[in-house]
């Protein structure tokens, strides 16, 4: 069986999801896209994602109460945030509430598909550890 | 039981600065502590690797950091001589993020010593983005050095 891993990219600058969706299909992805973290949470409540990626800094609902929303009802979501606003301090606050990985805008696309792949592979991992 | 004082070492590929290193070994010695040094290096840089080439990158990191680890004490070693204690640690990927990471979840350091070329803090890459260096100072809760090579000492410093 080959599933295909369900992203959410979350970001109110509509270019980072333009750009990232079609790079991450091709990579064989199946993503959607939001540009606000109201419809984002809404749609959490209809789908469980494998891969969370937000942006921090959003008008309503920001990308920390994003990860902590999904770590609170699935926990096997890797959430990786995604900051214009990069601090230790922003750091040390994501990976505490349980980010899987926190990159600094401007990233190479290159860089952020790297770092899928890693969530990618845990959540292939952790699937073979609890069915063996 | 004490803590060790550390001493950390900023490096973004293994041309370390020949003053920065003998500073930072003699600060060490100074404050009887020890050297960490952090290699920053992004192995995909501005490549446009496929999704195969990144996937194939990932067993490979360990074996990465264990030859960057290896590289940086033989180029130090003879630098700093034999008494100051070392730890390398090496970060890939994005090296704001990394850095940024690494921070963090880690003690705080009594100084920071900028182990790169001072230029790096001041010229961005080829699109003229703004260094990833040159963020490092305000990140940090202790003095940030960035030593000079001088024609009488061997070193001075400007922070």
């Amino acid at each position: 069986m080959d599933q295909k891993l369900n992203i959410m990219v979350v970001d109110d600058e509509a270019i980072v999801g333009k750009r990232l969706k079609p790079t991450l299909e091709r990579d064989g992805y199946e993503v959607e896209t939001f540009g606000d973290g109201t419809s984002a949470l809404d749609r959490i409540g209809q789908k469980d994602f494998d891969i969370i990626v937000t942006d921090v800094r959003m008008d309503d609902v920001d990308g920390m109460q994003i990860l902590e929303h999904v770590k609170r009802h699935s926990p096997r979501t890797k959430v990786i945030i995604i900051t214009g606003y990069a601090t230790v301090d922003l750091a040390r606050e994501a990976l505490v509430k349980g980010a899987f990985d926190f990159i600094a805008k401007p990233f190479k696309p290159a860089d952020l598909r790297v770092i899928i792949e890693k969530a990618a592979v845990d959540l292939t991992d952790g699937q073979l550890t609890t069915t063996v | 039981m004490l803590r060790q004082t550390r001493i950390a070492v900023f490096m973004e590929d293994l041309n370390v600065q020949p003053a920065a290193a003998r500073y930072a070994a003699a600060l060490a010695q100074r404050m009887n502590a020890g050297l960490y040094v952090l290699l920053l290096i992004d192995p995909v840089g501005d490549r446009r690797d496929t999704p195969r080439r990144a996937r194939e990158q990932l067993p490979d990191t360990a074996r990465l950091r264990t030859e960057y680890r290896l590289a940086v004490k033989r180029s130090l070693r003879p630098l700093i001589g034999k008494r100051v204690p070392l730890h390398v640690e090496v970060l890939l990927g994005d090296r704001t993020s990394e850095f940024l990471k690494y921070m963090a979840s880690n003690p705080v350091f009594h100084t920071a010593v900028w182990g790169g070329t001072e230029s790096a803090l001041h010229h961005g890459g080829s699109r003229g983005r703004r260094p990833w260096a040159a963020g490092i100072a305000k990140e940090l809760s202790c003095p940030f050095v960035v030593p000079r090579a001088t024609p009488t000492s061997g070193a001075g410093t400007s922070s």
